[in-house]
């Protein structure tokens, strides 16, 4: 169950080949990319660019960046670091969405750009895989884990970190200054779900019963999309934007910080809520580099061969399809190449008419 | 050439910056070659600008190499003003972006270029002051490029545009160097002269602004109207009526995005007397809903008058936005025909503007890559520029021109007038290096008829002054010219030539219930009080100049119209320009009803210091040296007080 990330196809293969995958398997974006005027308007949540000041790292660069991409205006051998650095230093906040003239979903735009190019090997699994969703997911993760932690340790307050993409956030955020962050809004982030009915209802289901359990508890995340995200629910009414950076802070408020390690440790600690309604995910080594949900379409011929055999692997288990495209998919593949696989959604689990093992 | 060029300073320039603000790799270079206008472009480098005080080394360093430079701040701004046209680096200024002191007392703000106009705007609002220059695109541009095109929004009406508000400034001028201009100087006002240059004669460092108390009273006013002609009639007769609102702005029917009702108003006032007024006067020019905002209301209301251009860029792919001015009692004419211009061409578009200001704001939308409909919207665009500039409109009220109205400034103003512009570009830059090729058109000639005096007293002058060898400007010498043209009630302006005395005209407005906005009590004619520097700030009420320069030719800048961007701004340079540079010989002034307006205050301090920069512009106005010479000015102070401060 194991995944063999040396083999991550991304590591070896050259990278300026990608600039030719990129444009192909991602042209459709060239419309919606076009649609931008270059107005700025979206320049004015961006914490990355107010920190660094710099076009490169505003959502507008971003998406003008993508456009270049597209036409294959820029060699990304040479450009590979800075290309990593503007893609990075992106906190995917999703406010640059909110200010969008034309209601451009940069965001959406920058999980494209990150889950084809971010090096940074776990990341990349769980970006291709559920690029969709990847602050959501990581903020999943995470958080079943530290309540489950917390319900042992006694530790009360939480610190929702979810540094996905984002080794900069820590140093970002810290100019996020509360006042500016309460002025905003509150409503979960768009980008959280995406029309995706069945994955909010199974979040809010879980959610809510786990943070009950807990009792009273005081909640502090350094993320915003969380933060919306918590605000959402009555009993999280309070919570706290709090700067991770902010070592002595933290250590005083005793709080749990999580990092990235959490989610190098053992492959169970991952999906808690899945492993316990005894149904457990796969994360095929070959689905690592495989374009997600709705960008099922643009696979050519020889890279769904490859995938259906990779899938072959796992014959007689249980596959879980986090989104309905990725069901249909699944279910074409298991018709089309006879792949023995159970595959359910999640609105069948969370229906109660998936099958149990 | 140039490539080499910059390649051999890049180590230099790597040293003074440091190595990590220097970017050379192509996403750097694609990324910053562009603003909010269709027009792209590549420069060699990007800099980073960390500290002001490493502009004028800088700055020095790339002339020494002959290396183009561009400021870019934000890059919001329409008419590709930051684009780098000729390669060369851009100056990234967006890092100089601290708010330096608030001196609420003195009601003064000192900050860096790079800030943005909101976070001052929000710094300012927790003291309970704001200031005055506030574009729709606030939250996303900087104070330095808004001085730099003098952009203007809602407020300008009452409080001025953005130069307006400016007091003093740190640039580094296109000579290289580095100068801290005040607008108390004496002599003619290079402060705005210079900065409103779109960076092509200087770039600004740090400012010195204006900061106002925020009104204790505001009230929002949301008034409908069935046609777009009822709404404007009753803007005109609100202006007619002498009140000033703090804002007065018109939605149309496409960005309202409402049937049954053609246009919109929203006024904002800081006085209660001028409720009833208005009212009255909606009231008989057909209002169809007159609401009296509630503070949340208001709010939302002015939201949606700042978003009103973003919700019309959704309408199709591409977005075009234009912002002629023209007088406020053309608006209906204007408007109609922009409209029908449109119309011919089967263009879409939405027109959101700034009524009290006579600004147009058509917001073209269209799909850019149908080739078809981009040669159509040229064809418009040029048009209603056209038409603009027959019935004496300015092309550019805020944006400024760059490279998109470069070519409409030939439509605008005459050719001499056009020279005039490029020699003072010339000799400020004469390597041509600072935002290269911006603002002044590059083929195209003048389709525009060159001005003519219309009256015998002053084409006498004229051949006075051609025939003289030396001519010493002083009120005497227009005691002939002292006509007042017209009053124009509707627009409240007043034109008038220079020899008038200030008091006579003053005695002639109060008849009519009108005062100026300067002080009556000044002894002297209305030239004087303009070209001698009594009021350092009387260029902002002057809305159109006549004047002659020492070669005998005559020139006309500006119009009725209350706001205009387009060139280089002669009317503020010749404002204190102590008779060294040109005769002024009628002037159109803003008037105010009587007792609304304090007026400004003679107020003479130190004496004018001629720098070698005024030395160089006087050698393109006055090259034989006819008029008031600057030697005179220079006798006692020159020592003492150069203008040009050497900082560091
Ligand atoms: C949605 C929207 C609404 C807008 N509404 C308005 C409005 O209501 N009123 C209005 O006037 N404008 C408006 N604009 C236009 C634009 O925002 C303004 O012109 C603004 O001043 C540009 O600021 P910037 O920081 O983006 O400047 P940039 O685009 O970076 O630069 C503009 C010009 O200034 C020069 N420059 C920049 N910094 C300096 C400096 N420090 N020294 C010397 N030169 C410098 C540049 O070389 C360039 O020529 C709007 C734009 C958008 C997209
Ligand atoms: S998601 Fe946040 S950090 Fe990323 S570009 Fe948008 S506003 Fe900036
Ligand atoms: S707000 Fe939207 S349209 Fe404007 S620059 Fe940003 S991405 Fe482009």
């Amino acid at each position: 169950m194991s995944l063999n990330l040396k083999n991550n196809p991304l590591k070896s293969q050259d990278f300026s080949k990608n600039a030719i995958t990129f444009a192909r398997r991602y042209a459709y974006l060239k419309e919606d990319t076009a649609r931008c005027t270059r107005c700025g308007a979206c320049l004015q949540g961006c914490t990355s660019y107010k920190t660094l000041n710099m076009e490169n790292f505003s959502p507008r660069g971003r998406v003008q960046l993508l456009q270049f991409l597209l036409e294959r205006k820029i060699d990304l051998k040479e450009n590979e670091e800075m290309l990593l650095k503007c893609i990075n230093s992106c906190a995917q906040c999703g406010q640059c969405s909110e200010f969008c003239a034309v209601d451009l979903r940069i965001d959406n735009f920058i999980f494209d750009l990150k889950s084809f190019f971010a090096k940074a090997t776990f990341r990349t699994k769980y970006f291709n895989f559920y690029h969709k969703y990847p602050s959501f997911l990581f903020f999943f993760f995470t958080f079943f884990k530290n309540i489950k932690q917390a319900k042992k340790e006694e530790t009360k307050t939480l610190l929702l970190t979810s540094k996905e993409g984002l080794k900069f956030a820590s140093s970002s955020l810290a100019s996020l200054s509360d006042a500016r962050v309460s002025k905003q809004s509150v409503y979960i982030n768009e980008v959280l779900y995406q029309g995706d009915k069945d994955m909010l209802a199974f979040i809010l289901k879980n959610l809510k019963k786990e943070i009950n359990s807990l009792g009273k508890v005081r909640l502090v995340t350094d993320n915003i999309i969380i933060w919306r995200f918590l605000k959402k629910f009555h009993n999280f009414k309070k919570i706290e934007l709090l700067s991770p950076t902010d070592k002595s802070l933290l250590q005083k408020n005793n709080f749990y910080v999580i990092n990235n390690n959490s989610f190098k440790e053992k492959e169970e600690n991952l999906f808690p809520c899945c492993l316990k309604s005894n149904f457990f995910v796969e994360f095929t080594q070959n689905l690592l580099h495989t374009p997600a949900n709705r960008f099922w379409r643009s696979l050519s011929l020889e890279e769904e061969k490859l995938f259906a055999s990779s899938l072959k692997k796992y014959e007689g288990k249980t596959l879980l399809a986090l989104c309905a495209e990725d069901k249909v998919f699944y279910d074409r593949l298991k018709r089309k190449y006879k792949v023995k696989l159970d595959i359910f959604s999640l609105a069948q689990i969370i229906n109660g008419n998936g099958k149990t093992k | 050439m140039m490539i080499n060029n910059f390649y051999k300073a890049k180590k230099e320039i790597a040293d003074l910056l440091g190595p990590q603000n220097v970017f050379c790799d192509s996403i750097s270079l694609l990324l910053n070659g562009f603003d909010g206008s269709p027009v792209k472009s590549v420069p060699q480098a990007v800099l980073n600008i960390t500290e002001a005080e490493k502009l004028w080394p800088l700055i020095n360093l790339l002339i020494r190499y002959r290396i183009p430079y561009t400021a870019r701040s934000c890059g919001t701004n329409h008419d590709g003003a930051a684009v780098p046209l000729k390669g060369g680096v851009i100056l990234n200024l967006k890092p100089l972006n601290k708010i330096e002191k608030i001196d609420t007392k003195k009601g003064i703000v000192v900050v860096q270029c790079g800030v943005l106009n909101g976070d001052l705007q929000e710094a300012l609002f927790e003291k309970g002051f704001f200031f005055a220059g506030d574009p729709a695109s606030s939250a996303f541009c900087s104070i330095g490029a808004n001085a730099s095109l003098n952009s203007g929004g809602a407020k300008t009406l009452k409080y001025g545009s953005t130069l307006a508000n400016v007091l003093a400034a740190d640039l580094i001028t296109a000579q290289g160097a580095l100068m801290h201009l005040e607008r108390g100087f004496q002599g003619p006002d290079l402060l705005s002269f210079l900065l409103k240059s779109e960076g092509t004669l200087c770039v600004i460092s740090r400012l010195w602004l204006k900061i106002l108390p925020l009104p204790k009273n505001k009230i929002t006013l949301q008034v409908d109207f069935k046609t777009l002609e009822q709404a404007m009639t009753s803007v005109e007769k609100i202006i007619a009526s002498g009140i000033v609102p703090s804002a007065l702005e018109a939605l149309d029917e496409v960005s309202l995005n409402t049937c049954g009702k053609e246009a919109s108003l929203l006024i904002e006032i800081e006085e209660d007397a001028y409720l009833d007024k208005i009212k009255k006067i909606c009231k008989e020019n057909g209002v169809t809903d007159f609401i009296v905002a509630e503070q949340k209301q208001a709010q939302e209301l002015w939201a949606r008058r700042k978003t009103a251009c973003s919700a019309l860029a959704r309408l199709n792919k591409t977005i075009i936005s234009l912002d002629p001015c023209v007088a406020r009692s053309d608006l209906t004419l204007a408007i109609k025909q922009i409209k029908k211009i449109l119309a011919d061409y089967q263009i879409q578009a939405g027109i959101v503007f700034h009524a009290g200001d006579g600004n147009i704001h058509p917001n073209i939308v269209f799909d850019s890559s149908n080739l078809y409909l981009n040669t159509q919207i040229n064809k418009a665009t040029k048009e209603i520029y056209k038409f603009i500039s027959s019935i004496g409109g300015s092309i550019s009220a805020e944006h400024g021109i760059g490279i998109e109205k470069r070519s409409a400034m030939a439509l605008m103003y005459d050719e001499k007038t056009l020279n005039l512009m490029r020699q003072i570009k010339k000799t400020l830059d004469p390597l041509n290096l600072a935002n290269p090729d911006k603002i002044l058109p590059l083929a195209t000639s003048s389709s525009k008829e060159p001005y003519q005096a219309k009256q015998q007293n002053i084409i006498a002058l004229q051949e006075k002054v051609t025939q003289a060898k030396e001519l010493k400007i002083t009120e005497s010498l227009l005691s002939q010219a002292k006509e007042i043209i017209e009053l124009d009630k509707k627009n409240w302006l007043v034109k008038v030539q220079a020899g008038c005395l200030v008091s006579e005209l003053e005695s002639f407005l109060n008849k009519h219930n009108m005062s100026l906005p300067i002080d009556s009590a000044f002894k002297g004619t209305v030239g004087k009080a303009f070209a001698d520097g009594s009021f350092k700030t009387m260029a902002d009420y002057v809305t159109e100049l006549e004047f002659i320069l020492p070669s005998g030719e005559i020139y006309n800048i500006g119009g009725k119209m209350l706001k205009n961007v387009a060139g280089y701004d002669l009317i503020r340079f010749l404002c204190g320009s102590c008779g060294a540079y040109a005769l002024i010989t009628a002037l159109t002034i803003r008037v105010f009803a009587k007792g609304t307006k304090e007026p400004l205050k003679a107020n003479i301090q130190g004496s004018f210091r001629p720098a070698t920069i005024h030395t160089a512009l006087k050698k393109i106005f006055d090259p034989s040296n006819k008029f008031n010479k600057l030697e005179d000015f220079y006798v006692f102070e020159l020592k003492k007080q150069p203008v040009e401060k050497p900082r560091f």
